[in-house]
């Protein structure tokens, strides 16, 4: 091999050595993160539609159209801006996956490439040399293009997102608002419709205390009596109550799991910009970005959503 | 609870009432309303109590609502334009996904024809017994490879 090659290999193989630390960002978290809460703030729109319809009901109707209705027209928009972002982070993990696939192909090439050097006898060596740095060459400058098109789009995107994730968390804090409102309907009407019955209960359960009481003084036939009465109408009233007691109780422990889902998807929201301003300083210095806190979020919030639907 | 002190209670509810009270402070106070209905007996000279309570119940959640729709419509505006950045910013990605795509194939299937031909002009030279001439393409095959290569990587 002549001295010009060698320096030539020489050159490029320094070249590829400073390249080669040149690493496609790892993007898959953000996005599996993306896809989560998505999933979560559309869950949270989805269970205040669901409350304020049924809370509707409760009200006397009118040809004025439902809160429901106007929430879910403001609301179609958020779905849309929801599909933008999650388009976005696939975008991101289709370039990586993008540099990934060309860098394979270009291995499979290089390997069919020294197979047919190995035909040629005493060249093989010679043609091996040259085609692994040309791999190396190539896979670097993939990763480089990769790696400048990962930077460009996160970077550009990083101040839009930040608003767009203010927004989101404001929207969430909206979302409690109209759901508790909601809730609360329901549970005035509740009310409404056993409260009657409840406070009629509530006075036989005094008014047997009371006998109660009456009967350690004077135990005669007619307090016994007042008292079976009493007792009688209570068991009769019982199945009613328990009724009214569990559709309380429902209503009072999904108020907490929706508030709690809504709460998770504003930390969600937290961890997401940040997770993306990882993103943007580890393409900046070249190392994997820390997708820790995201992982984490991401499957909390997968958890409560769960939670949520299968109440 | 006799009635006065029932319409003092509410009263005292209803007091807290005011324009600059934010949303979550109406959703207290009808929390509290509801707990109000809850504790009056449910004799007819309560009844005027109980409706002052719900009229301030439904007129706080009309004004919940309200408050929150229309933030809502306020902040669609200013999401509009983000929408659109990010828009933008994805289709060039996917853009940039297609071409790098079609660019590393096309080089890369253009350096194994170069060399696939070298190889093949070196084995020619070798049948022929012509050393000196396969060895000259032996070069050049390498000097292909690397010219090819190094055109790659200044291409990104």
């Amino acid at each position: 091999m002549s001295k010009l090659m060698k320096s030539k290999i020489f050159t490029f193989l320094i070249l590829a050595i400073f390249f080669t630390g040149c690493t496609v960002t790892d993007v898959e978290p953000f996005a599996d993160a993306t896809v989560e809460l998505r999933r979560a703030i559309i869950e949270s729109g989805a269970v205040t539609a669901e409350t304020m319809i049924v809370a509707d009901k409760t009200k006397t109707s009118s040809t004025e159209k439902s809160d429901a209705d106007k929430f879910l027209e403001v609301w179609q928009d958020r779905v849309k801006l929801l599909d933008v972002l999650l388009g976005y982070s696939d975008a991101l993990a289709g370039v990586a996956a993008a540099g990934a696939e060309a860098g394979q192909t270009t291995e499979m090439l290089g390997n069919s490439v020294m197979k047919l050097a190995d035909i040629v006898p005493g060249t093989g060596s010679a043609v091996e040399a040259g085609v692994q740095l040309g791999q190396i060459l190539v896979r670097t400058g993939i990763q480089i293009k990769t790696h400048r098109d990962l930077g460009q789009a996160v970077g550009e995107a990083l101040p839009a997102l930040t608003e767009i994730a203010k927004y989101l968390e404001a929207d969430l804090n909206d979302l409690r608002l109209l759901y508790v409102k909601a809730s609360q309907d329901i549970e005035n009407e509740l009310y409404n419709t056993y409260g009657k019955r409840e406070s009629d209960r509530n006075k036989l359960l005094a008014k047997r205390d009371e006998f109660r009481d009456l009967m350690f003084n004077s135990l005669n036939d007619t307090n016994i009596e007042q008292l079976k009465k009493i007792e009688e109408l209570l068991a009769f009233m019982e199945p009613e109550h328990q009724e009214y007691e569990q559709k309380y109780v429902e209503i009072m422990q999904k108020r907490t799991s929706t508030v709690n889902m809504f709460n998770k998807a504003k930390v969600g929201i937290r961890a997401w910009i940040q997770a993306h301003e990882e993103l943007k300083l580890a393409i900046e210095q070249n190392r994997r970005p820390n997708v820790r806190l995201i992982l984490v979020t991401a499957q909390e919030i997968k958890d409560t959503v769960d939670r949520i639907r299968k109440q | 609870m006799n009635v006065e002190q029932a319409a003092n209670t509410l009263e005292r509810i209803l007091d807290r009432i005011n324009e600059s009270i934010d949303d979550d402070a109406k959703l207290r106070i009808r929390q509290e309303l509801i707990e109000f209905k809850r504790s009056l007996p449910w004799e007819p000279e309560y009844a005027e109590l109980r409706r002052f309570a719900e009229d301030a119940f439904d007129d706080l959640g009309h004004s919940i609502n309200q408050s929150v729709l229309d933030r809502m419509r306020r902040r669609a505006k200013e999401f509009e334009k983000y929408v659109e950045t990010i828009s933008a910013i994805t289709s060039r990605t996917e853009r940039k996904i297609e071409s790098l795509r079609l660019k590393y194939i096309q080089a890369v299937t253009t350096a194994a024809k170069e060399v696939a031909d070298a190889v093949r002009a070196v084995r020619s030279s070798i049948e022929a017994n012509d050393l000196p001439v396969a060895s000259e393409k032996v070069e050049e095959s390498l000097g292909l490879i690397l010219k090819l290569m190094s055109d790659i990587t200044k291409e990104v």
